[in-house]
C-alpha cells in the first residue's frame, strides 16, 4: 500500500514537472502569465513530499515488501539511522534530490509575478530538470520497486512498478555499516544535496535570460539563491571532511578521492561565480562570463551526482552500479548541448559590457580571482578525469594521487590568498598605488612581524611561514579597513563597527568568509607540515612516548549495542606524568559485514590533536596508528567561519534607506 | 573574456560559438570515455606481469635464515602472497594459505611482508601459524617489481618461471585449489578479483 502511494506520488511529481515545463514554457513565449504554473508547481511539491514521506513511513513501519527497504534496512537499526536510510542508497538519494528540487521550484514560484518573463522562463527550465529526475525515479531507479520473489528469506526479484502481488522478507541486512557508524553520515548528504540542487536556480534564470535574448537582472534576483546553495555546499563539504577525519580512521580528512573532487568542482566554479557576479552587479561587466560560469557550475553538480552514483570510478562513495549512470550521463550531455548552444547563439544579445579600465582595480583582482579559481577547477577536473582518458585511449593504467593535486593546489592557493588580501580594499575602476599602499602598509608590517615571530619561535618550514604571513595579512587588512571605516562614522568604535557592517552586510559577510579561508589555510598547512606519525604495539600496562605525550594501554573492552559489537582499547593519554584524557579507539563490527570498521579516538586541546586508530587487537597486545596534528581544529573553525560569513550575507538585510528595495523594481 | 562582441557585429561566428564548441567537445569525449566503463569493476586492474617471467628479486627471510632469490624457485609452481599484520583480509585468508601449502607439497609458497615491521609480522605469524617461508620487503622493491596495488594480492608462477595468475583481494575457500589445478593442467588463469585491497597501511 505504501509502495503504491509513494509511486503514484512520484508520477504526480513527474506529471507536474512536465506540465510546468510545457505550460510555463508556452507562457514564456506568449504573455508570461503566471497562472499556468500554479497547479503544476503544487503537484511537483506535493508529489515529492508525499513520496518522501511514504518512504520514511515504510522504513519506520519495517515494510520489507519494498525492495529498497528490504535491501537497506533492518528491524535492529536505531531510529536516527532508520530515517537516514531514506537517503542512504541510490534510489532514496535520488528521491531526496527530487524533494529538494521541488522545494526550490516552489520557492522560486513564490517570487515570480504575473508578466514576469524571466521568472516564468526559469520555472519552465526547472520543470525540465524535474522531468529528468522524477522520470528516473518512475522507471530505472524507483525507490518503490517491490519484492516479488524470495529465495532463502532474501528478496531475490523485484518489479519496477508496485502494481503486483508482493512478498516481504522478515528482516533486512540494514544500511551500509559506514553509514550507520556515525551521525555525521546522516547529515552530510542532505546538506550537500541542498547545495548541489540549489545551483539549479541561478542556472534556470541564466537560461531564461539567454532564451529571452536581452539583458536582465537575473543576478540580482538569484543572489540569495546562489548564496544559499553555496553555503550548503560549503557546509556539506566541510561535514564530509570532518566525517572522513573523525570516523574513517585513516588519519586524514581529504584524499582527493574522485567523489570528494566531485563536490569540490562545483564549489570552485560556484565560488568563482559568486565573485564575478559582484562585478556584473556593480559595474555591468563580465555578463557572458557569468552565464558561462553558472552553466559550468550546474553541469559540474550533475557530473558530481554522476560520479557518485554511477560506479565508474573507484571510490569510497560508489556504492552501486546501476542503470542510472547512462541516464545521468545523457542528461549531462543534454544540459551541455542545450545551454551552450543557446549561449553560443545568443550571448552577443545580452553582452554589451563596459571595458575594463585598468587591471589595477577591484575588477582586475576579481578577474585574477576568477582566472585562478577556473585554473583550480581545470586542475582538479584533469586530475579526476585524466586517468580515465589515458586508460581509454592508451590502455595504460595511471593513477593520479595526492602529490599531483597537492603540488598544483598549493601555488594556486597562495596566489588566491594574496588576491583575497588585496581585493577587498582595492578601489573599483582605477586603483591609485598610493591608496592601496596606504591600506596595506600596516597589515604588511603586522604580517612580517608575525612571520619573524614564528621564525624566532623556531619554525623553519617555508610553507608554514608563507601561509602564516598571508593569513595574518588577510585578517589585518580586513581589520584595519573595518576600524578606519568605523572611525569615519563618528559614532564611537562599537557603534561605528555596527553601522559599517550593517550598511553593507553582503560585503562584510564576504570578509568574514575571507577570514575563515585564512584560518582554514593556516590549519591545513600547519597540521600537514608539522604532523608526526608513528605505529606502535602496546601490551596491557605498557607506556610508550609519542610526540611529547605518554600513552598507556589500560585494558581492552567489548560492548554490545543494538546494531553492532564494539571491540576496543582504553588508552590513557598523559603529559608530564599527568593524565589528561582517556581515549577509546575501537573496531565496530556490524552483523551484515565481516570486516570491522575502525573508529578512531581523538584528543583535542589548544595545541592540536592526538589521533589514535586501532589497527589490531588480541589477548596480548594492541596495535595503534598514531598521528599528532598541531592546530588541526583550525580547519573546522575555518570552515565554520566561512559558512557563518555566507549566512551573514544571506540573512542580514541592508539597513540603508537611500535605495529602494530591489524586489519593488517590477519588470 | 572581456573582449565581448558588441551586438551590432552579429552575423559572423564569434567567440561564444568557439567556447561552446570546445566545451561540448570536451563533454562528448568525457561521455564516450565513461560510456566504455559502464559495467566494469573500477577496482579491476589487469596485471601487465601475466605472461612475463617472474621478477628478479632477492628478499631476506623473516626468521633470519638468509635471503630467498626468487628465480631460484623456478622448476616448481610458486605462489607468492603479499600481506601485512594490519590487514584484516590477510588475517582471514592466512589459514587457507597454510592449509594449501600443506596440501600441495610440490608447490613453493612464499609470503612477502608488505610495508610492515618484522616485529609485528612475526607476532602475526606466532599467533596464526607459519606453514611456509616468509620474507620481508623493507623498501618495497619486491612489491614494486610484482606491481602490487594493495594487499592482499597473490601471484601464481608456473614451473617455467612465467607469471600465469594473480588474485586480488581476500582468498576464498577453493579458489587456491582451483587456480593451482588449472596451472598444473598447463592453463593460464589470469587475473581474478575477489575483493578490494588495502592501498595504504
Amino acid at each position: 500500500m505504501i509502495a503504491i502511494i509513494g509511486y503514484v506520488a512520484i508520477l504526480v511529481a513527474l506529471g507536474g514537472s512536465a506540465a510546468l515545463a510545457i505550460r510555463a514554457g508556452a507562457s514564456f513565449l506568449k504573455g508570461s502569465a503566471l497562472a499556468p504554473a500554479r497547479i503544476p508547481t503544487r503537484a511537483v511539491l506535493g508529489g515529492a513530499a508525499i513520496a518522501f514521506a511514504a518512504l520514511v513511513l515504510g522504513l519506520l513501519t519495517d515494510d520489507f515488501s519494498i525492495g529498497y527497504i528490504a535491501d537497506n534496512h533492518s528491524t535492529a537499526t536505531p531510529f536516527v539511522f532508520t530515517i537516514a536510510t531514506a537517503w542512504a542508497a541510490l534510489e532514496g538519494s535520488i528521491l531526496l534530490w527530487g524533494l529538494v528540487l521541488a522545494g526550490f521550484v516552489y520557492g522560486v514560484y513564490r517570487t515570480v509575478a504575473d508578466g514576469d518573463r524571466l521568472g516564468v522562463g526559469a520555472l519552465s527550465v526547472l520543470g525540465v530538470i524535474g522531468v529528468f529526475f522524477f522520470g528516473v525515479m518512475a522507471t530505472i531507479a524507483n525507490p518503490f520497486a517491490v519484492c516479488t520473489e524470495l529465495i532463502g528469506g532474501v528478496c531475490a526479484e523485484t518489479s519496477w512498478h508496485p502494481f503486483v502481488t508482493t512478498v516481504a522478507p522478515l528482516d533486512g541486512p540494514g544500511p551500509n555499516p559506514l553509514l550507520q557508524n556515525h551521525i555525521l553520515m546522516a547529515v552530510h548528504p542532505p546538506v550537500l544535496y541542498v547545495g548541489y540542487v540549489g545551483f539549479a536556480v541561478p542556472f534556470a534564470f541564466a537560461i531564461s535570460t539567454l532564451a529571452g535574448g536581452s539583458a536582465t537582472d537575473w543576478l540580482e534576483r538569484t543572489r540569495r539563491w546562489t548564496l544559499f546553495a553555496w553555503v550548503f555546499l560549503t557546509a556539506g563539504i566541510s561535514l564530509g571532511a570532518l566525517w572522513s577525519y573523525a570516523v574513517l580512521g585513516w588519519g586524514g580528512y581529504w584524499a582527493w578521492d574522485p567523489v570528494e573532487n566531485a563536490s569540490f568542482l562545483p564549489w570552485l566554479a560556484g565560488t568563482a561565480f559568486i565573485h564575478s557576479a559582484v562585478v556584473e552587479r556593480r559595474r555591468g561587466m563580465l555578463r557572458s562570463w557569468n552565464i558561462l560560469l553558472v552553466i559550468a557550475t550546474f553541469a559540474l553538480t550533475i557530473l558530481g551526482t554522476f560520479l557518485t552514483r554511477s560506479g565508474v570510478v573507484a571510490s569510497v562513495h560508489s556504492f552501486t552500479q546501476s542503470a542510472i549512470g547512462p541516464a545521468l550521463l545523457g542528461f549531462l550531455l543534454f544540459v551541455l548541448v542545450v545551454s551552450l548552444g543557446l549561449f553560443a547563439s545568443r550571448a552577443h544579445l545580452i553582452a554589451q559590457s563596459p571595458r575594463l579600465e585598468s587591471l589595477a582595480s577591484r575588477e582586475g583582482v576579481f578577474l585574477a580571482n576568477n582566472l585562478l579559481l577556473t585554473l583550480f577547477t581545470v586542475v582538479v577536473l584533469v586530475g579526476t578525469l585524466g586517468p580515465l582518458f589515458l586508460e581509454a585511449f592508451t590502455d595504460r593504467v595511471v593513477t593520479v594521487g595526492r602529490p599531483f593535486f597537492d603540488q598544483l593546489a598549493a601555488p594556486i592557493s597562495y596566489l588566491l590568498l594574496l588576491a583575497i588580501g588585496l581585493g577587498p580594499i582595492t578601489p573599483y575602476r582605477t586603483a591609485r598605488p598610493e591608496v592601496v599602499w596606504e591600506r596595506i602598509r600596516t597589515p604588511l608590517r603586522v604580517a612580517l612581524a608575525a612571520g619573524a615571530a614564528a621564525v624566532l619561535l623556531g619554525r623553519r618550514e617555508a610553507t608554514v611561514l608563507v601561509v602564516l604571513m598571508l593569513a595574518v595579512f588577510i585578517t589585518a587588512v580586513i581589520g584595519r579597513h573595518l576600524i578606519v571605516q568605523a572611525r569615519k562614522t563618528g559614532e564611537g568604535f562599537l557603534g561605528g563597527v555596527r553601522r559599517v557592517v550593517g550598511r553593507e552586510p553582503a560585503y562584510w559577510g564576504g570578509q568574514i568568509a575571507h577570514i575563515g579561508v585564512a584560518v582554514l589555510a593556516l590549519g591545513i598547512t600547519v597540521s600537514a607540515a608539522l604532523a608526526v606519525q608513528d605505529s606502535i604495539t602496546l601490551r596491557p600496562g605498557e607506556t610508550e612516548e609519542f610526540a611529547g605525550f605518554e600513552l598507556t594501554y589500560v585494558a581492552p573492552f567489548q560492548r554490545q549495542t543494538a546494531n553492532r559489537t564494539e571491540l576496543g582499547a582504553t588508552v590513557q593519554l598523559s603529559r608530564d606524568g599527568r593524565v589528561i584524557d582517556t581515549l577509546e579507539p575501537r573496531l565496530n563490527t556490524y552483523p551484515n559485514q565481516v570486516q570491522p570498521i575502525a573508529t578512531p579516538a581523538i584528543h583535542t586541546d589548544l595545541s592540536g590533536d592526538v589521533y589514535l586508530s586501532l589497527t589490531r587487537i588480541n589477548e596480548t597486545a594492541i596495535g595503534l596508528d598514531l598521528w599528532r596534528y598541531p592546530l588541526e581544529y583550525l580547519i573546522w573553525l575555518g570552515g565554520f567561519i566561512i559558512v557563518a560569513g555566507g549566512v551573514w550575507s544571506l540573512t542580514m538585510r541592508k539597513r540603508a534607506r537611500s535605495r529602494p528595495l530591489t524586489e519593488a523594481a517590477a519588470p | 573574456m572581456t573582449a565581448e562582441t558588441p551586438a551590432g557585429k552579429a552575423g559572423r561566428p564569434g567567440w561564444p560559438w568557439l567556447v561552446a564548441a570546445v566545451l561540448i567537445g570536451v563533454g562528448l569525449a568525457t561521455a564516450v570515455v565513461f560510456a566504455t566503463r559502464f559495467g566494469d569493476d573500477p577496482n579491476f586492474v589487469e596485471s601487465p606481469l601475466i605472461g612475463q617471467p617472474m621478477p628478479d628479486v632477492t628478499l631476506e627471510a623473516l626468521d633470519g635464515s638468509g635471503p630467498i632469490h626468487f628465480p631460484d624457485l623456478v622448476g616448481d609452481i610458486t605462489v607468492v602472497n603479499f600481506w601485512a599484520s594490519y590487514c584484516f583480509p590477510c588475517r582471514a585468508e592466512h589459514g587457507l594459505l597454510t592449509e594449501a601449502a600443506r596440501q600441495f607439497e610440490g608447490v613453493n609458497f612464499v609470503g612477502v611482508v608488505f610495508q610492515d615491521t618484522s616485529d609485528r609480522a612475526s607476532e602475526f605469524l606466532d599467533e596464526l601459524g607459519r606453514g611456509y617461508p616468509h620474507v620481508i620487503d623493507p623498501d618495497s622493491r619486491g612489491a614494486i617489481n610484482f606491481g602490487v596495488f594493495g594487499i592482499p594480492e597473490t601471484y601464481f608462477i608456473d614451473a617455467e618461471g612465467i607469471v600465469v595468475g594473480k588474485i586480488v583481494g581476500e582468498l576464498r575457500p577453493g579458489v587456491l585449489e582451483d587456480t593451482l589445478g588449472q596451472i598444473i593442467l598447463g592453463e593460464r588463469p589470469g587475473t581474478q578479483t575477489l575483493g578490494t585491497v588495502l592501498e595504504q597501511p
